[in-house]
């Protein structure tokens, strides 16, 4: 009851103000009424009895804002006023106003769209069914301590058969495949496929949007095959009609039943997976019981009353029993699982983390600015602000009103920076590489959570700007104020000392972002100083895959693939071509396991090297130089035959020979498969013995990674389904595109050229997330400075225009204006020398997070920490000089007399 | 900093008058518990119940009858009133003679306590 004719007295307050006014006016008249009346009738004339009345009340106008007072609802009142207020205030100094606006809108832009990527990696849960019981499974500690681990299939069965903690265990394992279609025109592509359990979807926690899932019989070897396709293909090549249920693709040559179509969130294991089909569907019963063939990923859904860590600890077991009853054989000593959206996210967690922090840094700055700013204006107006001070407004009253108006400004910045993030952030989207583990091509990932998070900000950076600056200024004493003004020779020292201190902020706050991106920049310089190992000019690089159904065994692959380079050779501009299984630098090559000869064989503790197959002329295309020993000829590995087989040739790579063979001559040694000895125990097929017949130059893996041991295999002997070619061009490399896909399509029109790319082209890839990251850093460093530059600015032209009085005086006395300007810019240099050192100690301590990031050079860089301090300064120093200059201009008497 | 966010805060909080603010209200709420008065009457009859020794100034009696009718003590209403013209009455509502009650046995405690502390120091 109360509470309502409260609130009703409330509203009313609120919404009818004038009434309320009027009311109140005419209460207290009455009053004053009365009192004449009472001094009239003891005899006093109308006029004095009026004028007794008001001395006897008092001050009327007090006395009403006492009673608006006692109306709470007054804050709110207050504010729409203070904001008002604020709103005229502002457009009358536009210039204020627009820097202020524009550096908050940078600010915020840049935050809440670099917030908007984090939070659809890192905060934004899976879409699937709840996703926190879903995690990535490994083996541990298949090769020293590594702890993630490809699964083997015989473990991922062993688990799916005997762990009681999942409610089910999938694996999963992507490859890409052609996609060709019986209508005329319908050019081949190149898709990525994944395979996996028919239990995928169970585990996922997500059903078709058409159509129905997997069912267990269709996931076993020999079964009809199956396919459920991605939303997206099914929108491209159907229209997305319903009745592509029941009609039959065909992927590299076999025909599969489409019995499903993928939602469109569901992007797994990445979004550019455009079919799924099961795993076991294709792959022998004997493969399935391999322990030691690790190239499956797995996942599980862990039964929600079992703790992850159980989980963990039933399928460690599981594994360390199959190894510990099987020794011999090259799987984990034990298994290991992390939270599926950790392991998806792992690769881009750091760099989101610093960008977060260094755009936070931006605004940080862009803040102090404006404190600095509104600081400046709060002195300007310390009269204003005096006057209503002694007219009886309370400090709390004069600090709303200065908060109102950096309210106001953070509000229009944060408007202004949410706009600018929707566009930044669609940038970062189609620029960020790597971006396809989780986001949806082509979406802009600003939803309710991003713009909430931007308006927050803007509200906190409101407060934050002006809170301080009014403080302060609301301190200010009355009397002084009044009087003083105008009296700038002795403005505050206080106040500059504040200001001063927050310049130094500012410039510590911008030498951290530059000597952060000046360590980024020196790591991206150093990227292009390492030698690859392989040409990179007038190189092409193309892959092509072959229908595997048309061409079953290895001969004819490799016969194909001879063909191919044989015809690409003959083109002219062409001065060598090459073939190689897995392209240098991007290519991902199989790790291979193998024990050499003649040294003490202890099964299970073997080498590891890369894999690559390639024919003769790929060393000379490639410009990998032979050291030692010969290349391939034509006949080594030609007529290889599994059951009945020969001495293989390989040649190693320059750090594989340094390694196993390090005071030896390596030609002549021989080596063997870990596989192949699997493969004799459980099949009976011998395992051959391979010779080394050359050494080659090492090639990096990738421009940032360790050179790796490699070695080579014959083509004939290892002929997948895609190789890569180089070729050597005497001519610019793109222009012979049309000519090789031409030569491709005649060797047989079933074959799929694609990543058709320059090798310049491609190591830019390779680069391109440093890049990307590089290039943000710069941004943010430029920003940063720039913001800095403009407070130090400010504030050096401020002081000169309190001390215009000073100066004149000091030049009256023979100040020459060389001595004027060093006293101007010493002044302003203080603080950013001061900011300086600061920055270099909290640079050395933040650099350490970059340390993922950086490549070549350490986090305490000399040469970086050596240029960015000067640079700064440089900088400062500038921004110091244009308002010396203005000084050294001044006449003094016009100085003096300005008073 | 602290004062400040205090000074931010005290706004919403009733400011202390010249009297002691709970006895203002408890002399407004007591006066007004006979019969529905204005402002003018309620000063007048403060006056005048008190034998001229208390005088509520209006600077204090105006913010404090709005803070009451503010948390609902009291109630008001504009009519016809014996100074001739239409005049603010001020009733008190239900919530406000509990109010009453409780200032008074509140003052009570207190103006004994002073009494005791008087006769026996």
């Amino acid at each position: 009851m109360r509470f309502v004719s409260v609130l009703g007295h409330r509203l009313r307050s609120l919404l009818r103000r004038s009434h309320a006014e009027l009311e109140l006016q005419r209460e207290l008249d009455l009053h004053l009424d009365q009192l004449t009346r009472q001094h009239v009738a003891e005899g006093m004339n109308e006029r004095a009895a009026r004028e007794a009345a008001r001395r006897e009340f008092g001050p009327v106008e007090w006395t009403k804002e006492q009673c608006r007072d006692m109306r709470r609802v007054n804050v709110v009142d207050d504010l729409v006023k203070d904001l008002a207020y604020a709103v005229r205030l502002l457009r009358k100094s536009p210039g204020f106003t627009l820097t202020a606006v524009c550096s908050l809108a940078l600010g915020i832009g840049a935050n809440t769209a670099i917030f908007s990527i984090v939070n659809a990696f890192l905060l934004r849960s899976l879409p699937f069914d709840h996703p926190e019981r879903i995690v990535a499974m490994f083996e541990r500690s298949v090769v020293g301590a590594e702890q993630q681990m490809a699964v083997a299939p015989g473990n991922f069965l062993d688990w799916q058969a005997s762990s009681t903690t999942f409610e089910t265990i999938s694996a999963y394992s992507t490859r890409t495949a052609t996609l060709s279609g019986d209508t005329p025109g319908f050019e081949p592509q190149r898709i990525v496929i994944c395979g996996c359990s028919g239990n995928l979807f169970a585990t996922l926690g997500v059903s078709p949007v058409v159509g129905r899932p997997f069912r267990s019989e269709e996931d076993r070897f020999g079964a009809p095959r199956t396919v459920v396709i991605s939303y997206d293909l099914w929108q491209r090549q159907y229209s997305g009609a319903t009745d592509v249920i029941g009609k039959s693709i065909r992927l590299s040559e076999q025909d599969y039943e489409v019995i499903g179509v993928m939602p469109r969130s569901v992007m797994f294991p990445n979004r550019i997976v455009e079919a799924w089909v099961p795993i076991l569907t294709g792959m022998p019963p004997a493969t399935q019981l391999r322990h030691d063939l690790h190239f499956l990923g797995v996942i599980g859904r862990v039964r929600d009353d079992v703790p992850i860590e159980r989980a963990r600890a039933e399928i460690d077991g599981i594994s360390a029993r199959y190894k510990n009853a099987h020794p011999n054989e090259s799987t984990g000593k034990g298994a290991h699982v992390i939270p599926l959206h950790d392991f998806l996210v792992s690769g881009v967690r750091t760099p989101l983390v610093v960008l977060l922090a260094a755009v936070s840094c931006v605004l940080l700055i862009a803040c102090v600015n404006i404190a600095n700013l509104m600081l400046t204006r709060a002195a300007v107006r310390a009269r204003e602000i005096g006057i209503r001070t002694a007219l009886g407004a309370s400090r709390g009253r004069i600090v709303r009103q200065l908060i109102a108006e950096s309210l106001l400004l953070g509000l229009a910045g944060g408007a202004a920076g949410a706009a600018l993030a929707v566009w930044i952030a669609k940038v970062l989207v189609a620029q960020a590489p790597g971006a396809d583990a989780i986001l949806p091509a082509g979406t802009v990932p600003v939803d309710g959570t991003v713009f909430l998070f931007a308006f927050a900000i803007a509200l906190g950076t409101g407060v934050a700007v002006g809170l301080f600056p009014a403080i302060r200024g609301s301190r200010l004493e009355v009397t002084t104020d009044l009087k003083d003004a105008n009296r700038s020779a002795t403005a505050g020292r206080a106040h500059g000392r504040f200001r001063n201190s927050l310049v130094a902020a500012e410039v510590a706050l911008s030498l951290v972002l530059l000597v952060a991106a000046g360590l980024l920049f020196h790591s991206f310089s150093r990227l292009y100083e390492v030698q690859p190992g392989v040409r990179i000019d007038h190189m092409l690089t193309l892959s092509a895959a072959v229908p595997g159904v048309r061409y079953p065994r290895t001969a004819q692959r490799a016969a194909l693939f001879t063909d191919l380079a044989d015809r690409v050779r003959a083109l002219p501009g062409v001065k060598s071509a090459g073939v190689v299984s897995c392209a240098p630098l991007i290519g991902n090559c199989n790790t291979l396991f193998f024990y050499i000869e003649g040294q003490p064989y202890t099964p299970g503790s073997f080498f590891t090297a890369l894999e690559r197959s390639a024919d003769p002329q790929y060393f000379a295309a490639a410009g990998i130089p032979l050291l030692r020993g010969r290349t391939f000829t034509m006949d080594d590995g030609v007529g290889y035959d599994a059951q009945h087989p020969r001495v293989g040739k390989i040649i190693i790579s320059e750090s594989m020979a340094k390694t196993h063979f390090a005071n030896e001559d390596p030609i002549g040694k021989r080596i063997f498969f870990d596989f192949e000895v699997q493969r004799e125990r459980n099949e009976g097929v011998p395992a051959p013995r391979y010779e080394v017949i050359g050494v080659v130059g090492d090639v990096l893996p990738a421009l940032d990674r360790a050179i790796t041991p490699t070695f080579y295999r014959p083509l004939h002997d290892v002929a997948g389904n895609a190789v890569s070619i180089l070729v050597h061009t005497a001519v610019e490399p793109e222009s012979i595109t049309a000519a090789v896909r031409n030569e491709i399509h005649k060797a047989d029109p079933g074959l799929v050229m694609f990543q058709v790319r320059s090798m310049e082209d491609l190591v830019g890839r390779s680069t391109a997330d440093r890049r990307f990251t590089m290039l943000l850093f710069i941004a943010f460093a430029g920003l940063a400075l720039l913001l800095a530059t403009v407070g130090l600015y400010g504030v050096v032209s401020y002081a000169v225009s309190q001390r215009t009085t000073e100066l004149g005086i000091r030049m009256a006395l023979g100040a020459t204006r060389a001595d004027v300007s060093r006293l101007v810019v010493m002044q302003g240099l203080r603080p950013a020398m001061i900011g300086i050192t600061i920055g270099l100690v909290s640079a050395v301590f933040t650099s350490r997070i970059l340390r993922g990031l950086l490549f070549g050079v350490t986090p305490v860089d000399p040469l970086t920490f050596a240029l960015a301090p000067p640079a700064l300064l440089a900088v400062a120093a500038l921004a110091c000089y244009l308002p010396a200059v203005r000084a050294t201009r001044l006449d003094p008497t016009a100085a003096l007399r300005a008073e | 900093m602290f004062e400040v966010w205090l000074s931010i805060i005290e706004v919403s909080v009733p400011k202390p008058s010249d009297l002691l603010q709970g006895t203002l209200d408890l002399l407004i709420l007591k006066t007004i518990a006979r019969e529905p008065l204005h402002g003018w009457g309620i000063s007048k009859r403060i006056q005048g119940l008190s034998g001229d020794i208390l005088s509520v100034g209006q600077g204090s009696l105006y913010p404090a009858l709005h803070r009451l009718e503010h948390q609902g003590w009291i109630r008001a209403e504009w009519k016809a009133s014996d100074l001739g013209r239409d005049a603010k009455f001020y009733t008190l509502t239900r919530a406000g003679k509990k109010q009453l009650e409780r200032e008074l046995q509140s003052w009570e405690r207190l103006s004994s306590a002073v009494q005791l502390l008087i006769e026996n120091a």
